[in-house]
C-alpha cells in the first residue's frame, strides 16, 4: 500500500466514523440550545438506538421497521426522559440540570443492563459485507449508508430549524427564552421536543453504527463523550459546528491512530478538546457560545 | 492467687478456641472476584454462572467431609480498583479459604500483593504469564498463559513458513501482556515483527490500524485482546482485504464473539480448548466425559451453552473442592494441596503442579482451532 493510500483510507475511515460523532454532536447542540444544559445522556439514547434495534430485529421484525420501531422508542425515552427529569423542576441552575442528566445517564445505562444483558450485540449490515473499492481504499456498503443517512438527517435537522413553525418556534426559543415566551411560545413544550428530536438524531446514529461497530449496554459513554468533543469543538450551540466538529474529530483520530501511535486515539480526542476550551472556547464555529458559557 | 486465675483463664480460652474454630468448619467458604460486568463481563457471567452450578451440585453430594460449600461472589465490574475492594472483603468480612479471581489479567494482577499479604490462596483464572512467573506462594494460575500460547502459535507459523508477522492487541492488561510476550520470543525464532498495533477496547473501527499493518507486508497478524472488539478487528480485517492468516488469541473462542463477527470469522485460527469441539473429541479421550457433564448440566440449568472461560473457573474449582477434601480449613495446607496437584484433569486441560510451577497448565491441552462456516474446527 502506498502511502497516499494509505491516507485516503484514513481519511474514509475517519469520515465514517466523524459522521456518528457529528449526529450525537447535532443531539447536544439542539437540547443546549433550549436548556443551555449538556445532555449527558446523549450517549444513551445512542446506545438505546442501537440495543432497541437489536431487540426489534431479534423479535424477527424486518430489519427497516425494527429500525424505524427503535427510533420512535428512543424519540418516547427522549420525551419521557425530560417529562420526568427536568419538567418537574422550576427554576433550577444549569449546573444542576446537567448533575440529573449524568444521573439519567445512568438511570438509562442500567435499565438497558437489566432487560437487554451485557453481551455485546450486532445488526446485519444494511446492505452486505462486500467491501468497496474506492481507489487504493476500501470502504464497506455499511460505511455508504452511514454518509449518506448522516447527510439526510443533517439536512432535515437544517430544514426543520429553518423551515417548520415548531423549528422556528425552537429558535427562538434558543436566541432568547423570555423573549419567546412573550411571543407566545410555550418555551417548556419546545424543551420537550428539543430532547425527542436529540434523542431520534441519536437512536439513528446508534442503529447505522451498530453493524460495523459493535453495541452494547455501557457503548453509550464513550460515544457520548466523542460526541461532546465534537460539539465543543465546532462550537456548542452550532449546527454546522456540530458536523463540522464531528468530522474534524472522526479524521484526526484516524490519522493520529494510523500515523502517530493507536494507542493514544482517545487521547487525540480530549486533548483537541482541552486545546479548544483553553484557546478557543467558543469553538470553530460558535460565535454566542462565550456569552453563553 | 495469680496461678489460680491463669488456671481458671486458660481452659476458659480454650473452650473459646474450640468454639470459634467449630463455628468457622460449619462451611467451607470461597470467594471470588468476577467481572460480571463491564467489558469483561462475557467471561465473569460464565465464570459466576459456573460456581453456582457447580457449589450446588456440590452440596446435593453432601458437601466436602459432610460440611456445606459456600461461594462468596463479587463482581468488580471490570475495574481493578474494585477487584482489591472485593478481595479484602473476602479476606476481613467473609473469611473466606480461597479466592477465584480475577476474569482477566489486569485486575488479577492488581490482587496478587493482597493475596500474598494476608496469605490467602488465590486461584486466578486468567492467561498473563506475569500472573504465575515468578512463582508467587499463595497465587496459582489455572489457565493457559500467554507465554504458552504464544510458543504454540509460532511454532504453528513456522510450519507454515511465515516469517513476517505483525501485531493487533488491546490497550488492556491482557493485550500488553501478549505485546510482551510476542517481543520476547519472535525474534529468537527467526520471526520479523513488520508491524506492532494497539486499540482501546471501547474502540469502534481498527481499520486505520489495520491499514498500517497491510502496507507493512505482515504474512500473518497476532490479535490479541479479550473484549468483544476482536468482532470488530475481524470485520475490518475481510474489509480491507487484508491478505494474511489472522489468529486471535484463546478469548476468541466463544460461540458469541462467533456470531457477533458473522462471516468474518472464517479462516480464523485461533489457540483453544476442547469444550468448543467437543464432539468431535474422540470417546476414548477420558476428559470428554468431563466436559460433556459440565456443558450439559450448564446447558440444562441456564439455557445455554457455558464458554471456555466457565470451564476455566470450573478447573480452578474442581481443584480447589479436591484439596479441601484432604486440607480441611487449614490455609497453609491449601495452599500445599494446590502445590501438589499430579495430572488434575478439569475440561479444559490437565494440571501438574510444584513448588517452582505454580501454573499447571499442560501445553499439550491447548488445541489449535480454525474457524470455518461459522464453527470451530481442529487444525488438521
Amino acid at each position: 500500500m502506498t502511502f497516499t493510500d494509505q491516507l485516503l483510507q484514513f481519511v474514509l475511515s475517519g469520515v465514517m466514523v466523524g459522521s456518528i460523532y457529528a449526529l450525537i454532536a447535532l443531539g447536544f447542540t439542539m437540547v443546549f440550545n433550549a436548556t443551555e444544559a449538556i445532555n449527558f445522556a446523549q450517549g444513551e439514547f445512542v446506545m438505546l438506538g442501537g440495543m432497541s434495534a437489536v431487540a426489534f430485529y431479534g423479535a424477527r421484525v424486518p430489519l427497516p421497521l425494527a429500525c424505524l420501531l427503535a427510533v420512535l422508542l428512543v424519540t418516547a425515552v427522549g420525551l419521557l426522559f425530560e417529562r420526568f427529569t427536568l419538567a418537574p423542576l422550576k427554576r433550577v441552575s444549569v449546573m444542576n440540570l446537567i448533575i440529573i442528566t449524568i444521573g439519567g445517564s445512568i438511570f438509562l445505562k442500567g435499565s438497558a443492563m437489566l432487560t437487554w444483558g451485557k453481551d455485546a450485540a450486532s445488526l446485519p449490515s444494511f446492505s452486505g459485507d462486500t467491501p468497496i473499492r474506492v481507489l487504493g481504499a476500501t470502504l464497506l456498503p455499511q460505511a455508504i449508508w452511514i454518509l449518506g443517512t448522516s447527510l439526510v438527517v443533517v439536512a432535515a435537522v437544517r430544514l426543520f430549524f429553518d423551515h417548520a413553525a415548531v423549528g422556528k418556534a425552537m429558535r427562538a426559543v434558543a436566541a432568547n427564552r423570555f423573549a419567546a415566551t412573550l411571543m407566545g411560545i410555550d418555551v417548556k413544550l419546545m424543551v420537550a421536543c428539543s430532547f425527542a428530536l436529540s434523542a431520534a438524531v441519536g437512536a439513528v446514529a446508534g442503529i447505522i453504527i451498530t453493524p460495523v461497530a459493535l453495541t452494547a449496554f455501557d457503548r453509550g459513554t464513550i460515544l457520548g463523550l466523542k460526541g461532546f468533543s465534537a460539539a465543543i469543538l465546532g462550537g456548542i450551540g452550532s449546527g454546522p459546528g456540530a458536523v463540522l466538529g464531528g468530522l474534524l474529530l472522526g479524521v484526526l483520530e484516524a490519522m493520529g491512530a494510523g500515523f502517530v501511535s493507536s494507542g493514544y486515539k482517545d487521547a487525540i480526542a480530549f486533548l483537541l478538546l482541552i486545546l479548544m476550551l483553553l484557546v478557543r472556547p467558543q469553538g470553530l464555529c460558535g460565535a454566542r457560545g462565550s456569552r453563553k458559557a | 492467687m495469680k496461678r489460680l486465675a491463669a488456671l481458671l483463664v486458660l481452659p476458659l480460652l480454650a473452650l473459646l478456641g474450640v468454639a470459634g474454630s467449630a463455628l468457622a468448619q460449619e462451611t467451607y467458604k470461597v470467594g471470588a472476584v468476577l467481572s460480571i460486568t463491564g467489558p469483561a463481563s462475557y467471561f465473569g457471567e460464565d465464570e459466576r454462572n459456573t460456581l453456582m452450578l457447580l457449589q450446588d451440585q456440590i452440596n446435593a453430594r453432601g458437601g466436602i467431609n459432610g460440611k456445606k460449600l459456600e461461594v462468596v461472589i463479587y463482581d468488580d465490574a471490570t475495574d481493578p480498583t474494585k477487584s482489591v475492594t472485593a478481595l479484602k472483603r473476602l479476606h476481613e468480612e467473609d473469611k473466606v479459604l480461597a479466592v477465584i479471581g480475577a476474569s482477566i489479567s489486569g485486575n488479577a494482577l492488581a490482587l496478587i500483593p493482597f493475596s500474598e499479604k494476608a496469605g490467602v490462596p488465590q486461584l486466578v483464572p486468567a492467561a498473563s504469564g506475569k500472573i504465575s512467573n515468578p512463582v508467587k506462594k499463595w497465587v496459582f494460575q489455572f489457565c493457559n498463559t500467554d507465554v504458552q500460547s504464544i510458543a504454540r502459535i509460532l511454532g504453528f507459523l513456522q510450519a507454515k513458513g511465515v516469517k513476517k508477522i505483525a501485531m493487533l492487541n488491546d490497550s488492556t492488561g491482557y493485550g500488553v501482556s501478549g505485546k510482551e510476550e510476542l517481543d520476547r520470543q519472535a525474534p529468537g525464532k527467526g520471526f520479523e515483527v513488520v508491524a506492532a498495533e494497539t486499540f482501546g477496547p471501547n474502540d469502534t473501527d481498527m481499520t486505520p490500524q489495520l491499514t498500517r499493518i497491510k502496507a507493512a507486508g505482515a504474512r500473518a497478524v497476532i490479535v490479541w485482546n479479550a473484549t468483544p472488539a476482536s468482532a470488530i478487528v475481524a470485520k475490518n480485517f475481510k474489509q480491507i482485504g487484508l491478505d494474511a492468516l489472522q489468529i486471535q488469541s484463546t478469548a476468541f473462542v466463544s460461540p458469541r464473539l462467533l456470531s457477533l463477527a458473522g462471516a468474518a470469522a472464517d479462516g480464523i485460527i485461533l489457540t483453544g480448548y476442547k469444550l468448543p469441539i467437543v464432539d468431535q473429541v474422540p470417546a476414548s479421550d477420558p476428559q470428554r466425559k468431563i466436559i460433556v457433564e459440565y456443558r450439559d448440566a450448564y446447558l440444562k440449568r441456564f439455557g445455554k451453552e457455558p464458554n471456555p472461560f466457565g470451564a476455566l473457573v470450573h478447573d480452578a474449582f474442581t481443584a480447589l473442592v479436591k484439596v479441601l477434601e484432604t486440607a480441611g480449613v487449614d490455609r497453609e495446607k491449601i495452599r500445599q494441596g494446590l502445590e501438589s496437584l499430579k495430572g488434575f484433569m478439569g475440561a479444559n486441560g490437565t494440571y501438574t503442579t510444584s513448588a517452582t510451577d505454580h501454573n499447571g497448565y499442560a501445553v499439550e491441552s491447548l488445541q489449535m482451532l480454525v474457524v470455518e462456516t461459522g464453527k470451530f474446527k481442529p487444525v488438521h
